[in-house]
């Protein structure tokens, strides 16, 4: 019988918790987007991808955007994250890394695949060193069992999966300081502990709202539910406290 | 022989359009995928509205002291986080069709359906459309023939609108197949 167990990746995207971490631009400001995003600003660039293609706009001009360029990168793509001078694009099947060296022509440089999870439904946040991904298997996704997933990044060419934790039904997810933010719609919002970044631990579970993503913004968690957001704040960073509920 | 090699190359051109949808000449009434239309004119109606209960929740944008909402399909909930302790929904930019963002320097783009638009934020009480390309995102999957093959459809007809979507329903002109 042919194993046709795709190790793969679905629907990712990287999430950036600190301005910083936008790019090299100290005079232009961009916004945080959640970490199931199909648009990515990074430079003086807007990228957009739909189920196939990746397109290009440069927004030098900010309110004249022009249409540059149009690539082809794969099926069933879902997400986009720029990342420094990297693009995460997520598909069905796989994550794409992609080089910005070129902004107007950004080159593959890598596919980072998961050994542990054979689809994956979800996304992803980036640090400098390492990368978490939730891996959701339902019947939608297909694959085996959901985790969340820690990927050393230190080598782009070659990302490797080094650790996994189980979950149940795992969305977007988000990092600020040395706490990793986890939506979970079975078991809640999740607070892990990254101080040592390859080993989460888990200190803390919420069970509000449904959450689907989150952006952790200035102190604060903003958590898309089903309702509408959830606002935390976050200034104890493994303790975040419901401000309000906004529908 | 180069001929022959252009006529190969001619039919198999053929041949694959062929495979992607073939219009049938005789209506055909039974179960088939119906176009969606939706008129041009009410795709491009944009305005900023006064704060409503957001009815199907979609991606969430930061920026600034403000917070953005997508509001699948229907355009974007703008929530003024300056004073943190109480945020208000300012409005709702109405955009058909919306489902992404992203902001830079005050300028908002959103897709508006198959456009590109651009909103000044500056005055995030009172967004203004300041750009648009038009047709950039077009949504060749669905365009021409429903995502699903082997498959009897209604063919599109272009005078009726733009197709934004495909629903299966008894119908008498499934005069396309695919």
């Amino acid at each position: 019988m042919k194993k046709i167990l795709t190790y793969t990746l679905i629907a990712f995207s990287f999430f950036c918790c600190t301005k910083n971490d936008q790019g090299n631009n100290t005079y232009v400001t961009t916004g945080t987007s959640g970490s199931l995003a199909r648009f990515a600003i990074a430079g003086n660039y807007l990228y957009s991808v739909d189920d196939t293609r990746l397109r290009i706009f440069d927004i030098s001009n900010p309110s004249t955007p022009i249409y540059k360029n149009i690539i082809n990168i794969g099926w069933g793509i879902e997400t986009i994250f720029a990342f420094k001078d990297k693009l995460f694009i997520g598909s069905t099947s796989v994550v794409y890394i992609y080089s910005l060296a070129n902004p107007l022509n950004p080159t593959m440089i890598s596919t980072a695949t998961s050994q542990q999870v054979f689809r994956r439904c979800d996304p992803v946040v980036a640090k400098d060193s390492v990368a978490y991904a939730t891996l959701r298997s339902s019947s939608m996704c297909g694959g085996g069992r959901s985790v969340l997933s820690v990927i050393d990044i230190r080598f782009i060419n070659n990302p490797i999966e080094i650790y996994t934790l189980p979950m149940q039904e795992p969305m977007g997810l988000g990092y600020w300081g040395n706490s990793l933010y986890v939506c979970d719609t079975a078991k809640g919002l999740q607070v892990y502990d990254i101080t040592n970044q390859y080993l989460p631990t888990l200190v803390k579970t919420l069970k509000d709202e449904k959450c689907l993503d989150v952006i952790p913004y200035d102190d604060e968690l903003i958590c898309y539910t089903s309702n509408g957001i959830n606002i935390y704040d976050i200034t104890n960073r493994s303790n975040p406290v419901k401000i309000i509920t906004i529908k | 022989m180069r001929k022959i090699f252009l006529v190969i190359i001619i039919a198999s051109l053929a041949f694959a359009c062929t495979r992607r949808w073939n219009s049938i000449n005789k209506d055909n009434k039974g179960y088939g995928y119906v176009p969606i239309y939706a008129n041009k004119n009410d795709i491009v109606q944009i305005n900023f509205q006064t704060a409503r209960l957001t009815t199907n929740p979609g991606k969430i944008y930061a920026y600034g002291n403000y917070i953005f909402q997508n509001d699948m399909g229907t355009g974007i909930h703008v929530i003024d986080n300056t004073n943190k302790l109480n945020p208000v929904k300012t409005g709702f930019l109405n955009i058909p069709y919306n489902f992404e963002m992203a902001i830079r320097d005050s300028f908002l783009y959103a897709n508006n359906l198959v456009d590109l638009v651009v909103f000044d934020l500056h005055n995030p009480t009172n967004p203004q459309v300041v750009n648009r390309i038009n047709g950039v995102f077009p949504m060749q999957s669905i365009q021409n023939y429903p995502s699903e093959s082997d498959v009897y459809f209604e063919c599109v007809d272009s005078t009726k609108g733009v197709v934004i979507g495909w629903k299966k329903q008894i119908t008498v002109s499934r005069n396309c197949y695919r």
